[in-house]
């Protein structure tokens, strides 16, 4: 059988009907595969696969990825750049070895596909509209919760880099979360989000980077835990009093974070809809349980999701805009719109 | 003017059915999907939509016949025998103005030497259509299209009304102001005749090329709707719109290149396939053609695939006889003809064709549906093991 035959069979058996496939984060409902599909509309046929996590994208490059060109993105997260790339580079070439037709393998230039919504630009008109609220209000609360945050950053940070030191078969069962403890919760007496103790936080992460750490003793040789809390020092010094205007939460920072917390104040102090046709009312998070929050949060996020994609494409498209991250999607863009011929 | 609520009951495949067309927070939505399998009334939501408004905007459409008895849902009987049932189709729907168009109607009155329209609570009015219709006071029948608003005073129907007034008015000028702040309504079947509808490339208009606006192409006498003249085909519209803006260059302004407009949008969904615009051959100048363009090669609007005809459908009729802002667009099975790449192109352009225009769209569609859930716009009106 000849090579144009097998890449036939292949191609025939692809479930889609796209040119091209974009590997990414997330899932069937995230922002990123609206995002895509969406900003890729005018370019040609795209087929976004949302795979969850980058080792699911890695699993599904090598299903798919012989049928049909592959443009594969994944989150930075805490990763500087350099090493994001050169993490991506080599499961390209890994890849490529297997005849998966990898057309480029990049992470975001930013922490996550929210980290693009966060920009005040696109999120503030949206939140405005959707709130109902002033953009001064809207920025002040803004301000409230990037000055808040830093040592939850800083927490989750430490634990990404921690998660890194492990040894390869431990670094996936080690989750990337806080526990709830370590998380701003609300107040509905104050109508505020309140943002837990620098000591609570140091003592929360503390426990679970000991407790990992002993999990996964390989050989004797074990994460040095103390080193990571120095860092986590670090961080928080570095981050501490984080400005609007400031670039670095808008890049390094989890965005989506920022995003829920912000939206959650937001909710609970000028409310939202119990259903369809009813009037906003306060959300009193902290009179919800867990499963509760979950799924008013989800409820919120989803009403949002659109109206922030089209703010997004919105900004990209202006064609007055100069800014790093219209830059870094139209090379996107470009790069899709040039695959099929790769 | 955007359907803010639509319940139907007793009309053809539909028993009772109460669809919103606003979000949670009670914002308009700008696009809605229906789906769902064959016989859950998709369709039949878009007919009952025209049929209620038809004659009281005034909007002459070929594509929805007439109420017959056969539209009237009989339900059998438990034994299985079909009845037939006296009931009566009711189609309300709740219709809100935006404050552009609050302010616009009553201007425009004002221009035509009308009476105001009666001030409406909130920009919203009930349309409420029965079939068969009812009597009047000299016990005589009422005329099907008929619908009853509320409020009821007079007044209220101006509203309604004012787009028809607006395009049949003698002075461009008015024209030019009001149209694009005036709303209507506009039907696209999913069962399309091409050849009639689209590509039928004679008869162009006469005064085309000296007209110095676009001609009255609406007529509120319903009924002689079935003696109407026929509708003009998408190529003679083509021709007249090629016309106008070669007649006026070059200080025709941009809002009024309607051909240009054209020619922007069917590149954005069809790309890299262009409209040329409507082309003479050097030897004969009397008959020419839409010309199209796929790299080198150029052809006529009759050599084009079915999905080309169907999206510059779309597009001229959303332009002509007057560009449709604010509008009610309904669009049955907009898949029909189109490969998914271009169905979910014409999903991405919609918002851009008529800043402000409400679209409702069926579709059997996967790719459309997921688009539509995508953005919150999906109504699903059953899935197939719904049915077993």
């Amino acid at each position: 059988m000849t090579d144009a035959t097998i890449s036939k069979r292949y191609r025939s058996r692809y479930p889609r009907q796209g040119r091209i496939a974009v590997l990414c984060e997330g899932d069937l409902a995230g922002f990123e595969a609206d995002l895509l599909e969406k900003w890729t509309a005018d370019t040609q046929y795209v087929d976004v696969w949302p795979c969850g996590t980058k080792t699911a994208i890695y699993g599904v490059s090598d299903a798919i990825g012989r049928a049909v060109p592959m443009v594969v993105i994944e989150d930075r997260d805490f990763r500087n750049t350099d090493a994001a790339r050169k993490d991506c580079k080599r499961k390209a070439e890994d890849r490529r070895k297997r005849e998966v037709k990898v057309v480029e393998w990049l992470p975001w230039q930013r922490h996550e596909i929210e980290n693009y919504l966060i920009e005040p630009d696109v999120l503030v008109p949206v939140l405005e509209k959707v709130f109902g609220s002033s953009e001064a209000t809207i920025d002040s609360r803004l301000g409230s919760v990037l000055e808040n945050m830093h040592v939850e950053q800083a927490a989750l940070a430490t634990r990404a880099d921690f998660a890194a030191m492990l040894p390869d078969k431990y670094e996936g069962k080690f989750g990337v979360g806080l526990p709830p403890a370590a998380r701003p919760s609300w107040d509905s007496e104050q109508a505020r989000l309140t943002f837990p103790d620098t000591e609570l936080v140091e003592c929360e992460l503390k426990k679970a980077l000991d407790e990992a750490a002993y999990q996964s003793t390989d050989e004797g040789k074990k994460v040095n835990v103390q080193q990571c809390m120095d860092t986590f020092e670090r961080y928080r010094a570095d981050w501490r009093d984080m400005k609007a205007e400031a670039e670095t939460w808008r890049v390094q920072w989890a965005g989506k974070e920022v995003l829920t917390n912000i939206v959650k104040w937001l909710a609970g102090e000028f409310g939202w809809p119990s259903g369809p046709g009813e009037n906003r009312k306060p959300v009193e998070w902290d009179k919800l349980n867990r499963a509760g929050a979950g799924a008013q949060e989800r409820l919120i996020m989803q009403y949002l999701q659109p109206q922030l994609v089209t703010s997004l494409i919105e900004f990209l498209e202006d064609a007055e805009n100069e800014h790093a991250i219209r830059q870094e999607w139209r090379q996107l863009r470009t790069i899709i719109a040039n695959s099929h011929d790769a | 003017m955007q359907i803010i609520n639509v319940q139907i009951r007793n009309y053809r495949a539909i028993d009772k059915l109460n669809l919103s067309f606003v979000d949670d927070l009670g914002f308009p939505s700008p696009v809605t999907v229906l789906a769902g399998p064959n016989g859950c009334g998709k369709t039949t939501t878009l007919f009952a939509i025209v049929q209620a408004l038809r004659g009281v905007m005034g909007y002459r459409s070929s594509d929805v016949p007439a109420p017959t008895r056969d539209d009237i849902r009989s339900s059998g009987s438990p034994g299985g025998r079909y009845i037939m049932e006296t009931a009566e189709v009711a189609v309300d729907i709740d219709l809100a103005f935006d404050s552009e168009e609050q302010r616009a109607i009553p201007e425009l009155l004002q221009k035509l030497g009308k009476r105001s329209p009666l001030e409406l609570p909130d920009g919203r009015l009930q349309v409420h259509w029965r079939y068969p219709p009812g009597f009047d006071r000299d016990g005589s029948r009422r005329n099907w299209w008929n619908a009853s608003l509320e409020p009821g005073e007079p007044g209220v129907r101006a509203w309604l009304q004012a787009r028809k007034w607006a395009i049949k008015a003698k002075d461009s000028g008015i024209r030019s102001e009001f149209l694009s702040r005036i709303g209507g309504i506009v039907f696209f079947p999913q069962d399309r005749n091409l050849a009639d509808r689209v590509v039928s490339e004679t008869g162009a208009l006469s005064s085309a090329a000296t007209s110095s606006s676009l001609p009255d192409d609406h007529d509120d006498d319903q009924q002689n709707e079935r003696s109407a003249p026929r509708e003009r085909s998408i190529a003679e519209v083509l021709h007249y719109l090629s016309d106008y803006a070669k007649s006026r260059r070059p200080e025709l302004p941009d809002e009024q290149n309607w051909e240009q407009r054209i020619k922007e949008i069917f590149a954005r969904i069809c790309a890299p396939k262009k409209y040329l615009g409507y082309a003479y051959r050097p030897d004969d100048l009397e008959n020419g053609v839409p010309l199209l363009q796929d790299g080198a090669d150029e052809y006529p609007l009759s050599h084009a695939a079915s999905g080309e005809q169907i999206i510059l459908e779309y597009v001229t009729r959303l332009t002509y006889p007057s560009p449709h802002e604010r509008s009610v667009v309904l669009i049955d099975e907009p898949e029909v003809h189109l490969h998914p790449a271009w169905v979910r192109k014409l999903y991405v352009a919609l918002p851009n064709i008529g800043a402000a225009n409400q679209y409702i769209l069926t579709t059997h569609s996967v790719e459309l549906r997921q688009r539509a859930a995508a953005d919150n716009a999906l109504v699903d009106l059953g899935m197939l093991e719904d049915e077993e």
